[in-house]
């Protein structure tokens, strides 16, 4: 499944919701959404989606998107609360639509990845992922007592105790260490954060797996799995 | 634009599924990829206008795609301007002049988002022109000169952009050896 192709099977949903509130959702119901906090047009939703789906496939620039978007809401007469003009809560900003568009795009990327790195060759050559740094930030989280707390409450299975932030891409640990709830990348806003493949033969001599044990080869579900007609 | 690497039928014969195998093949080049694209990220000198960073390479690193089909396997980059990086070449302007944003306040944002006024500047005989900012209302920026204007832009040939077909080989074959291990 490509990037473009997640997007595109996400329902537009508005809501009133905060993000607080949208969290506080079941991650199988907000992966199937299309939403962005306090959002309640479901107009300004699908124009969202179709622009995030234009950068996914077309490669149209997130300076397009937003300059699109400023006519789009202008268009429909968007107007901010007063309290909030300027801020992130105002969708007109830079900083709001980058959040919408950068979550999005990593959040259908990430998925697409998984969906890749879990077919079976993939599995059998590269069992794990080791959790790193890839960008950096003006200030960074603590994913070191992230992870930790994250493996204690899944109680290590599938993640390694040698003190690499390494597990197996079929640990629990990956969606307790997300924010969203959900086992790919991004596992919480602008993180900064990756995955790196890890050989077989690496999680071996680690201990991740038995000398001649081979790792379970998942079957991610459906998309629309789980879901009532 | 997509930039693809081919990989024909790994040099050993196959022991396993074949299906299965080339899936390993398409692992092992995406990890390579990826590596080796985050790699060059972390090699980028600072922007010389002092804007952020944009991550380019980082970015690119997360539109490493593959197919399997039979026995091909097909891994891409598909993110705009690696091709053009890889291979060199030049950029014209779709309209009168690129416009390179040379001030932090814009960064990342293209004239046409920017949506306030500006005036340029192009003294004649010369080879680049600015873009200054004419807002009264916007401190920031007014009298700040915020794009350098170009007639084209060369972009020089880098094949350190991906790494090489025997290190592509190699990675497939590891990853196929992985797999079977």
């Amino acid at each position: 499944m490509k990037p473009w192709e997640v997007i595109l099977q996400r329902a537009c949903t508005a809501s009133g919701l905060n993000s607080s509130e949208w969290e506080q959702i079941a991650a199988s119901v907000r992966e199937r959404a299309f939403f962005s906090a306090e959002v309640t047009s479901t107009k300004i939703l699908e124009e969202m989606k179709a622009n995030v789906v234009a950068m996914l496939k077309d490669g149209k620039s997130a300076s397009e998107i937003r300059r699109d978007l400023r006519t789009m809401l202008f268009g429909e007469g968007y107007q901010p609360d007063e309290q909030w003009e300027g801020t992130i809560k105002d969708l007109r900003t830079k900083a709001r639509l980058d959040i919408i568009i950068k979550t999005n795009t990593d959040q259908a990327k990430g998925y697409a990845r998984l969906v890749r790195d879990t077919r079976a060759g993939a599995i059998l050559a590269f069992p794990a992922y080791r959790f790193v740094r890839r960008q950096n930030r003006k200030a960074q989280r603590d994913w070191a007592t992230r992870w930790a707390n994250a493996a204690k409450a899944v109680n290590y299975e599938g993640v390694a105790k040698n003190g690499e932030m390494i597990a197996l891409k079929t640990s629990p640990i990956w969606e307790t260490l997300s924010r969203f709830g959900t086992p790919y990348l991004p596992f919480d806003y602008n993180s900064g954060m990756g995955l790196q493949d890890v050989k077989k033969s690496y999680c071996r001599e680690i201990g991740l797996l038995g000398e001649d044990e081979q790792p379970k080869v998942p079957k991610l579900p459906d998309f629309n799995e789980g879901l009532k007609k | 634009m997509k930039l693809k690497l081919k990989i024909k039928d790994p040099e050993r014969k196959l022991l396993g599924n074949e299906d299965v195998m080339m899936q390993a093949a398409s692992a092992g080049v995406k990890a390579l990829l990826r590596e080796h694209l985050e790699q060059k990220h972390q090699g980028t000198a600072p922007n010389r206008y002092g804007l952020p960073k944009s991550n380019y390479y980082s970015e690119a690193a997360k539109h490493v795609e593959s197919e399997v089909n039979g026995k091909r396997v097909t891994v891409e980059v598909d993110y705009p301007g690696i091709a053009l990086h890889y291979d060199g070449g030049t950029v014209y302007p779709k309209k009168k002049a690129l416009a390179v944003p040379i001030n932090p306040a814009v960064a990342g944002i293209w004239p046409s988002e920017y949506g306030r006024e500006m005036f340029v500047v192009w003294p004649k005989g010369k080879k680049t022109g600015l873009l200054v900012g004419a807002d009264a209302n916007d401190e920031d920026r007014i009298g700040h000169a915020l794009y350098l204007l170009l007639p084209k832009a060369n972009i020089p040939e880098d094949k350190s952009v991906l790494p090489t077909d025997e290190q592509v080989l190699n990675a497939a074959e590891a990853a196929i050896w992985e797999a079977l291990s």
